[in-house]
């Protein structure tokens, strides 16, 4: 959907789709790049040559799966140009490659202060979800680590799909809201 | 005004979640422009989740720095995809052909049955089956009086006509006098 409206015209819906997959991004690309700025330097790349090639995305695989794509050609050409070797061909082609962690990497690279605050959001989220009601917790945790859709959710729960949404928007902005004072002192923002 | 709030909100969330109506993007997409408190909640909505996957990690936020450039990009319109011309089989085209063909050889060699058949045509016909369609019940009604009066006013006209054809200065029936008498006669109501 946001997708379209890229397609559509609409510069600015790309936005969001960067908000939203930059962090699954940079960690694939840090894995094959390894150097943290150089990562970023490849991920927003990937990003760029996304946004240019996105009139010929026809929506056949997920937009992540595309985005993938284009994120390890990107880092394979980087490589390429730097005269270096892609870690192992099987961590390039495999589809599981992000399911390894590849947490040690970007930690290595953390600041202090990142790594306080990555342990503090760590703790802020999983505090407040135990602290959720057990409907909400439910509903977000078969959203975010299940991945249903909300059909599928409705079903799981026995409720209607206008159910599904509401509690799982309740469960995130009752998350939220013990995270933002945390995000908010972020010295850059970047979290 | 928080209500309004909570409600974009709750778009935002289903649009993060792909499960909004194409109506609603474009409302809540105009609105992340406007209102950073949108875009912080999106970029919430998206850390949440992956502290719940576990992939929740201090790196940085790149948005602002990609969408800069993107701005300096040219708009992207994707046309929409029409779907692919199927080829057709080269004997459709031939068919196609022949099936006109025979059309129009049919209408040419059957289409004198709208032409009055002849004299002789009529009398091959056994009688009753030409006219067995025509049947007075079929006919509408007719105001008996009035119809009766106006033909009787035009074979009035018609005999006076007849009667003084030769003192028209430009009138002439010429060989069709007969004929036309003979039907005026024939068409001419009984009178009781």
């Amino acid at each position: 959907m946001l997708v379209e409206r890229v397609q559509s015209g609409d510069q600015e819906a790309f936005g969001l789709l960067v908000s939203k997959y930059q962090r699954r991004l940079l960690r694939l690309v840090m894995r094959l790049v390894r150097d943290p700025a150089e990562a970023e330097d490849v991920t927003q790349e990937a990003f760029i040559k996304a946004y240019r090639a996105l009139p010929n995305f026809r929506g056949e695989s997920a937009f992540y799966t595309w985005l993938y794509r284009i994120g390890v050609n990107t880092a394979k050409n980087w490589l390429i140009a730097q005269g270096r070797r892609m870690p192992t061909v099987s961590e390039i082609t495999s589809d599981d490659s992000e399911s390894i962690d590849d947490g040690g990497l970007l930690r290595d690279e953390e600041t202090p202060e990142r790594l306080l605050l990555s342990k503090q959001i760590g703790e802020t989220v999983n505090a407040a979800m135990d602290a959720l009601p057990d409907d909400l917790r439910s509903a977000i945790a078969l959203r975010e680590i299940e991945g249903l859709s909300y059909e599928e959710i409705a079903q799981v729960m026995d409720c209607p799909i206008g159910t599904v949404r509401s509690r799982i928007f309740r469960a995130r902005e009752a998350i939220a809201a013990r995270l933002r004072p945390l995000l908010d002192a972020a010295p850059d923002r970047r979290w | 005004m928080k209500t309004q709030t909570t409600s974009r909100l709750a778009d935002l969330s289903a649009l993060f979640d792909g499960e909004t109506e194409a109506m609603t993007v474009r409302q809540v997409t105009a609105a992340a422009r406007q209102e950073p408190e949108l875009r912080d909640a999106w970029r919430a909505y998206a850390l949440i989740g992956e502290q719940l996957r576990h992939e929740g990690h201090a790196v940085p936020d790149m948005t602002a720095d990609i969408m800069d450039r993107i701005r300096q990009e040219p708009v992207v319109f994707a046309p929409h995809r029409l779907p692919a011309p199927t080829r057709q089989h080269p004997l459709l085209a031939l068919a196609a052909s022949v099936a006109g063909i025979a059309m129009v050889g049919w209408l040419a060699l059957s289409g004198d049955s709208h032409v009055l058949p002849s004299g002789s045509d009529l009398a091959a016909v056994p009688p009753g089956q030409t006219f067995a369609r025509i049947d007075r019940a079929d006919l509408p009604p007719a105001a008996p009086a009035r119809a009766a009066a106006e033909t009787t006013a035009r074979a009035d006209m018609s005999e006076y006509l007849l009667a003084h054809q030769t003192q028209a200065a430009n009138f002439r029936l010429g060989d069709s006098t007969e004929h036309v008498r003979t039907v005026s006669m024939s068409a001419r109501p009984t009178h009781p």
